[in-house]
């Protein structure tokens, strides 16, 4: 399920999580809130993405 | 317990996610208010924040707070809001935060809540125990 996650820490840091997408869908899911709260100054995309274009769902299940 | 199992079925579908850092920038006034409105604080257009030995700060907007101090909120060259205010006798920083990291929290709370009810997305609110706040966003994304 997709879904996204905004960390708001006690220094006033913040950190946008997003899950269960595929693709650029993801930036386009997190744009709209990564540019109304202020400047990005680090993206990570996690090990499960560049994995995504050669193992395909079928082969890791 | 549900959070959990959602993540072993994310890995099972190999969704991809990614993360984000922001460095909050205060542009939303209407946002700032509500920050304000939770802490118990009154927020003024067009007023003079009370500063050292009663001095005043013709300010965009004045925070106005129960000590002596108030926050005034400017415009800076970038188009941003800068807050300012006396920190000399701790009154600010009680209710704001040491350098407004309190204040500054809950803008940014109420800002991300603001624009995704504005794409009718549905916001879940949770304070963590190390004091952080989490929104959970859910809905056409």
């Amino acid at each position: 399920m997709k879904r996204v996650e905004v960390i708001i820490d006690a220094d006033g840091g913040i950190k946008i999580d997003a899950h269960g997408f595929s693709g650029p869908d993801c930036d386009k899911a997190t744009r709209f809130l990564e540019s109304a709260l202020g400047v990005a100054t680090k993206k990570h995309k996690k090990p499960e993405h560049a994995q995504q274009a050669t193992q395909g769902r079928k082969a890791v299940q | 317990m549900l959070q959990p199992i959602e993540r072993l079925n994310e890995q099972k579908e190999n969704k991809m996610s990614h993360w984000t850092t922001i460095k909050t920038q205060i542009r939303d006034a209407g946002a700032l208010t509500a920050a304000a409105r939770e802490l118990g604080l009154t927020i003024i257009p067009n007023a003079l924040a009370r500063g050292w030995a009663g001095a005043t700060k013709e300010s965009a907007y004045v925070i106005k707070l129960p000590g002596e101090f108030d926050i005034a909120v400017n415009r800076a060259a970038d188009g941003t809001f800068a807050l300012d205010a006396d920190f000399y006798d701790g009154s600010v920083a009680k209710i704001a935060g040491e350098g407004f990291k309190r204040l500054i929290q809950l803008y940014g709370v109420h800002k991300a809540t603001i624009e995704a009810r504005r794409k009718g997305l549905s916001v879940t609110r949770q304070t963590m125990s190390n004091g952080s706040i989490k929104l959970a966003i859910q809905g056409a994304l």
